[in-house]
């Protein structure tokens, strides 16, 4: 589970990718991305989500956002991001989807 | 076969083996880098190199970036290729030995060999694929150092190809995929201007609507800042309304604090933004907010971002802004509407409120008086109107009548006209006197705090038992009496009306009252009623109505009315209608 706060821009973004990189570094497969406190993004940060998401799906993982904002959803929708990555209304959802799949965050 | 034919017949299945599994190496998904240094090995292997790099030519900038290598380290610089060799490549297609100075590409490898460290045996292979640039491959010494043979150079023109097409693909991948982004980025544009209009429709509250047009329109242009700052009015000084991205922490915008506060300021050097010019240098963006030629404010934002650093703002970031801007011009000029709107349905309805509340002082009905037939009607001009009429039972037979015009309109007219209600009412008792009442009512319209100012009034005291009437007017349209027989007697003023100055006396006018005679007072919106010609119903021509009226008639304030109606004709009325009328009756009802 990664938890992003504020802005998601060249700043916002790399501390986001710094994050799952490390995650990846140890293993982690599977992530859920969660933007309750990211109510905004710009398209370098939706740049480096991509890139996320890109990494995530060469190793077969699985990654999945929460707590989208409208905007912010629409947002991603209209970039593509939906079309590689998963999107729950809420944190609980998210870990359920992927505890149903038995795979561990 | 010999021992040669069978070596020969093995090196082909080799190459031909490494080509084919270069092509499936090619064609796999996965991490592009270690696919390409995969198939750099594989080449390098199959043509007994041992070592090599490649370099990724990116036609944007010229410039050939170091991509993979094996055994050797990759520089750490890109040099850029020059045009011309980028063609005459194109056009040979053939390798280039760094030795070999009569060839430019040759020459030019010796200039940049820095950027080579391969050893001293080194070939230059370029990659092109369906008239495209794609790149080079940097070729060490071969194995235990022998020269490069024709049949080398063509082995490894074969190999190359699966490694050529792997590159190829991967870069218009990687533009296709930029152009895709950039035509996502577009449409995200236009559904961003789309909605924040959709929210301005929607009439949303201003303040967050301002603030949500300052993130969406800075994050739309990729900068990490932005401020709104409006004008509190026409020529007031510019004060930040909204400000984004300053709670992050890191990335302080250059100089976006200081411009902002010289905005503010109203400094010289910016005199230019702040008389609604557009401010555009290397990280800051500023437009004005235009609401039909009024000059609301600025839209900023600053430091646009990119993946390595910041560049300015362009031409089209600019029109951008300037599509948000009048989007938040709309969006105050909505605010304002909404709020005039509002405050218009506020008082509306407080004028309703008021009207019902004057409705009220109205007596409901006139009381029955044997022998005697009175009448009166309003009918305002406004929802609130400033004529009034009252009939006050004083006991032993004697009534008080009013009636009565505030000076002004509406409200101010409204509270005057409740004034004289409560002063009549409390002063019930001193009615029987008009002489001493007069004088008091005097002294409390004097007193009220009223910006009407004045009342004219006629106060009528009919002694029902003994058929005596008293009249007091103030100031007012003089009332008439009709009869006995065609006799037209006007009451003239006793008086200034109330209200204008302290301690006035009134005189009195007193009669008796005759069966068949009746008393007519009206208020001066009934005789000033106008054609559109602009002449007035007047006077005579109410007394001659009243003379031919019949004067039990119960729908007599509705012939008056729609006498004055057509009188009027196409006029609207301008003034509130109020009469009253009291007949003593040629045969007593009891």
């Amino acid at each position: 589970m990664v938890v992003s706060q504020g802005y998601i821009n060249n700043l916002g973004g790399e501390k986001i990718g710094e994050t799952c990189s490390a995650l990846i570094e140890e293993g982690c497969r599977a992530f859920i991305l969660n933007l309750a406190g990211s109510p905004v993004v710009n398209s370098i940060g939706i740049s480096i989500l991509i890139e996320i998401i890109e990494k995530v799906l060469e190793l077969r993982g699985r990654i999945a956002f929460c707590h989208l904002t409208p905007t912010v959803g629409k947002t991603f929708k209209i970039m593509g991001l939906l079309q590689y990555a998963e999107c729950f209304a809420s944190e609980e959802e998210a870990v359920g989807a992927f505890a149903a799949a038995g795979q561990p965050q | 076969m010999n021992t040669a034919d069978e070596s020969f017949t093995l090196r082909m299945e080799l190459i031909l083996g490494a080509i084919r599994e270069m092509e499936m190496l090619a064609a796999d998904s996965g991490d592009f880098r270690s696919r390409a240094k995969l198939l750099l090995r594989a080449l390098l292997g199959t043509a007994t190199v041992s070592r090599g790099m490649v370099f990724r030519y990116l036609a944007a900038s010229g410039v050939l970036q170091p991509h993979v290598s094996s055994n050797c380290t990759l520089p750490k610089s890109a040099p850029r290729m020059p045009d011309e060799l980028v063609s005459a490549w194109l056009q040979t297609g053939a390798p280039v030995l760094f030795g070999d100075l009569t060839n430019p590409a040759g020459a030019w490898a010796v200039r940049e060999s820095d950027l080579f460290p391969c050893g001293d045996s080194r070939v230059l292979f370029p990659m092109i694929a369906q008239a495209h640039f794609v790149g080079i491959v940097v070729l060490g010494p071969k194995f235990m150092n022998t020269q490069f043979t024709r049949e080398d150079m063509n082995t490894i023109s074969l190999l190359l190809r699966p490694l050529t097409m792997a590159y190829f693909s991967n870069e218009l991948l990687r533009t296709s995929r930029q152009t895709l982004f950039q035509l996502r980025r577009k449409v995200l544009e236009l559904e961003t201007l789309g909605e924040v209009g959709r929210s301005i429709i929607s009439l949303r509250e201003a303040e967050h609507l301002q603030f949500e047009i300052l993130m969406r329109a800075s994050s739309i242009l990729d900068a990490s800042h932005g401020a709104l700052l409006l004008r509190a009015a026409a020529d007031a000084p510019l004060e930040i309304s909204a400000v984004f991205g300053f709670e992050q922490e890191g990335d302080e915008p250059v100089n976006f604090k200081d411009f902002l506060k010289s905005v503010q300021q109203g400094v010289t050097e910016r005199s230019q933004v702040l008389a609604g010019g557009i401010h555009r240098d290397e990280r800051i963006l500023a437009v004005p907010i235009f609401a039909e030629e009024r000059n609301l404010g600025l839209l900023c934002v600053a430091n646009k971002e990119t993946r390595t650093g910041h560049i300015p703002f362009s031409t089209e970031d600019e029109n951008l802004l300037v599509s948000f801007a009048s989007l938040v011009a709309v969006a105050l000029e909505n605010a304002q509407l909404h709020l005039a709107a509002l405050e218009k349905e506020r008082i509306e309805k407080e004028i309703d409120v008021a009207a019902r509340i004057q409705r009220g002082l109205l007596p409901a009905e006139l009381p029955s008086i044997p022998g005697y037939l009175s009448q009166a009607f309003t009918q305002p001009c406004r929802t609130i109107g400033g004529d009034f009429y009252d009939c006050i039972e004083l006991g032993s037979g004697r009534f008080a009548f009013v009636i009565a015009d505030v000076a002004g309109k509406s409200i101010p007219a409204a509270l005057l006209v409740s004034t004289l209600h409560a002063a009549l009412h409390t002063l019930r008792d001193e009615l029987v006197n008009p002489s001493l009442v007069s004088t008091r009512l005097n002294e409390v319209i004097c007193q009220s705090a009223s910006e009407a100012k004045y009342i004219t009034m006629v106060l009528l005291v009919l002694d029902a038992n003994n058929h005596r009437l008293q009249a007091l007017n103030a100031g007012h349209n003089p009332p008439f009496i009709l009869g006995p027989g065609d006799s037209i007697q006007p009451i003239p003023a006793g008086g200034i009306p109330f209200g204008l100055f302290h301690g006035m006396h009134y005189e009195i006018f007193e009669t008796d009252f005759h069966p068949g005679m009746s008393i007519v007072a009206y208020t001066d919106g009934v005789v000033e009623t106008r054609t559109p010609s602009g002449e007035e119903f007047g006077t005579d021509r109410l007394i001659r109505f009243f003379g031919q009226a019949d004067g039990c008639s119960s729908v007599l304030p509705s012939r008056i009315l729609r006498h004055l109606s057509e009188f009027r004709q196409s006029s609207a009325q301008e003034d509130d209608i109020t009469f009253l009328r009291i007949q003593r009756l040629l045969i007593e009802n009891n």
